[in-house]
């Protein structure tokens, strides 16, 4: 009975491949997560991986350390309100307006930081995204300072979708954009470019040797994270309504390297799984204790000491003797009796 | 004061308007830029130290200061000393630092490399200032001055709060203590070895993971007697650790990580842009320092007084 089961699965497996298994994976997630959370903390969770698949093309596939991704999180979701209220009037041009501008920002700033590596890199992006945060926050007239600023009430219909009053409508707003930057990504990391990108990750010098660029390639991924960041950031300021000057702080950019962790670095669907634990998690922890900083700390001490390599790490470790290769194969074989 | 408000008011009016005060307001700002300044070298080098041996970069250097101005205020809170306040922040960090070091990150070197490092610096940050939220809450406690230190003392040219000259000259008294330790001691030379080439220490017998866990104490410590000696002056709340931690980390760019002169110079010059911008366009005082990390950036890369490799 078992046997024969394993053989099917096999045989699926074997067909689809591992590849298209979890994309069918992410689809069927993205279809129970409403019914499962509700369609606010489901929209909030899709934002974010958003947010997460962006910063992983730096970090994932570039292996460069940004500390300072919340600039281009918090500059999207500012830029999508102050182009609103003084420059367009439909949501659905203020977007890309945003997504342009900030992504202008982040190929001024990534010209900047990518002049040093490592740990330099991580701190360059942390100063000049705390940069960001001291300016929003004293220009007081333009974006309320500390007490932050309300999205203008628009209908902003989409055919027959109304994303800014209804929920769901949101969520399937946010879905398509996410599919979109999924299959974007999945592309990106399978063409030449992307190739290139991972041989830098492996060995910068290698791929300078080989007579790269390297430089421009990893500008190049830091613009398109930047990118992808501001567009999240954008969503989210739709979804919240109201935000304040905490998405600019350092704390949004160690969460979504704490996500991508979670997640699995440099893999095309680490971003979402690591944004619905993390969602779930820190609702559920804000829900409980307004110390919730003792328990995010203590929570990453423990991801890095005990699963560096995030959850799906985690998971084929348990499960599988070879840590380095996700093989279902070899599952089904030891599940064979 | 009032002067310096209504010089940040009108910061192209104050130049006619009070002439008589200038001289004795700009050489008072420049003291205060000497004051921030000093606490910048203290913070940086204290990353420069534990970066130059253990290869980390400390994200929680900043609520480990907060952990001295803590702990300080409750001392001072207590016994009324601010001496014995300041000496127990040291002693309180000191052994935080070595504690963290031996539990923590020890587990890290060299498994995980700098990405894994940084997020537990990251983490340890986040738990510690949950912590201290924890203790003493989350709204920020007056810090009262030293009853010998809220008197001015009159520099000739003009007067000047005792307590701020008390900082300058205790901050200036520990970086010669660094500077002597790390320069004319056994221990120190053995760290000095040790950030040159730790596998060569190691080799030659000497117990490099307790040299870890001293100089993590000892950066700790210079970071928390910053904090104790920056209360009186900023008060005690929350996010002050991370608002002091980012000017630090512009000081070690700037500077040069893993250079003691550059963190010295690059900390005065940071202080002192800070306030003296802050004097003639307060606006511009938190941009300003970020914009002289980004011209020394596109001019030399490595840092004022970086060398080439050292880091990367």
């Amino acid at each position: 009975m078992i046997a024969a089961i394993a053989t099917r699965v096999q045989s699926v497996y074997d067909r689809v491949g591992e590849r298209n298994l979890s994309y069918l994976g992410v689809l069927a997630l993205l279809a129970i997560l409403p019914d499962l959370m509700g369609a606010f903390i489901a929209s909030h969770i899709i934002v974010m991986a958003i947010f997460v698949m962006g910063y992983n093309i730096i970090l994932g596939f570039g292996g460069e350390l940004s500390f300072g991704h919340a600039a281009y999180f918090g500059l999207g979701a500012y830029g999508v309100i102050l182009t609103l209220e003084h420059l367009v009037s439909s949501l659905y041009l203020a977007i890309p307006i945003t997504v342009v501008a900030v992504t202008l920002l982040s190929v001024v700033f990534g010209y900047l930081s990518l002049r040093r590596r490592g740990i330099y890199f991580a701190m360059i992006t942390l100063a000049l995204a705390q940069l960001v945060y001291a300016i929003v926050f004293q220009m007081n007239e333009l974006t309320g300072g500390s007490n932050g600023i309300a999205i203008p009430a628009t209908e902003a219909p989409l055919g027959p979708l109304t994303p800014m009053s209804n929920e769901l409508h949101f969520y399937a707003l946010a879905c398509a954009l996410f599919l979109l930057s999924f299959v974007a990504i999945a592309r990106i990391v399978n063409s030449p470019f992307g190739r290139v990108l991972k041989a830098i990750r492996e060995s910068e010098e290698r791929a300078l040797h080989l007579g790269y660029d390297v430089n421009s390639y990893l500008w190049l991924a830091f613009a398109m994270s930047g990118a992808l960041s501001a567009l999240a950031g954008a969503l989210y300021a739709v979804l919240f309504v109201f935000i304040s000057p905490s998405l600019l702080f350092w704390q949004l950019s160690g969460e979504v390297v704490l996500m991508t962790i979670i997640g699995g670095v440099g893999t095309l669907t680490g971003p979402l799984v690591g944004a619905i634990v993390f969602i779930f998690f820190s609702n559920t922890l804000t829900s409980i204790t307004e110390h919730w900083e003792i328990f995010f700390g203590a929570v990453i001490i423990g991801i890095v000491l005990l699963a560096p390599e995030g959850l799906i790490g985690l998971l084929r470790k348990a499960v599988l003797d070879d840590e380095k290769v996700f093989d279902l194969k070899r599952l089904i074989e030891r599940l064979r009796p | 004061m009032a002067s310096s408000i209504l010089l940040n008011a009108l910061p192209g009016v104050a130049d006619t308007l009070f002439v008589p005060l200038q001289v004795e307001y700009y050489t008072a700002q420049l003291f205060n830029g000497l004051v921030l300044g000093m606490i910048l070298v203290l913070i940086s080098l204290g990353l420069t130290i534990i970066f130059g041996l253990l290869g980390v970069i400390n994200f929680a250097h900043g609520d480990l200061l907060l952990v001295g101005t803590y702990v300080s205020w409750t001392v001072m809170d207590a016994t009324g000393s601010f001496l014995l306040s300041i000496g127990a922040a040291l002693v309180a960090t000191l052994v935080l630092g070595m504690i963290l070091e031996r539990t923590l990150l020890r587990y890290t070197y060299g498994r995980h490399g700098a990405l894994l490092q940084l997020l537990l610096t990251f983490g340890i940050a986040e738990l510690i200032r949950g912590l201290v939220i924890l203790v003493w809450g989350r709204t920020g406690k007056n810090f009262a001055t030293p009853s010998w230190g809220s008197s001015s003392i009159d520099l000739v040219l003009f007067t000047y709060p005792v307590y701020r000259v008390f900082v300058i000259v205790a901050a200036a008294a520990l970086i010669v203590a660094v500077y002597l330790f790390l320069n004319r001691t056994d221990l120190g030379l053995l760290i000095r070895a040790g950030t040159q080439d730790r596998e060569m220490v190691d080799m030659l017998g000497i117990d490099v993971s307790r040299l870890y866990m001293l100089v993590f104490g000892i950066g700790v410590a210079l970071a928390g007697t910053a904090g104790a000696l920056i209360g009186p002056v900023r008060g005690a709340f929350p996010t002050l650790g991370i608002e002091l931690l980012i000017p630090a980390f512009v000081v070690v760019v700037v500077g040069g990580l893993g250079s003691f002169r550059g963190s010295v110079v690059a900390g005065i010059l940071i202080g002192e842009l800070q306030v003296m911008t802050g004097v003639f366009y307060s606006e511009a005082s938190q941009a300003i320092v970020f914009v002289f990390m980004a011209l020394v950036l596109l001019v030399r890369p490595r840092g004022l007084f970086g060398q080439e490799g050292v880091v990367e």
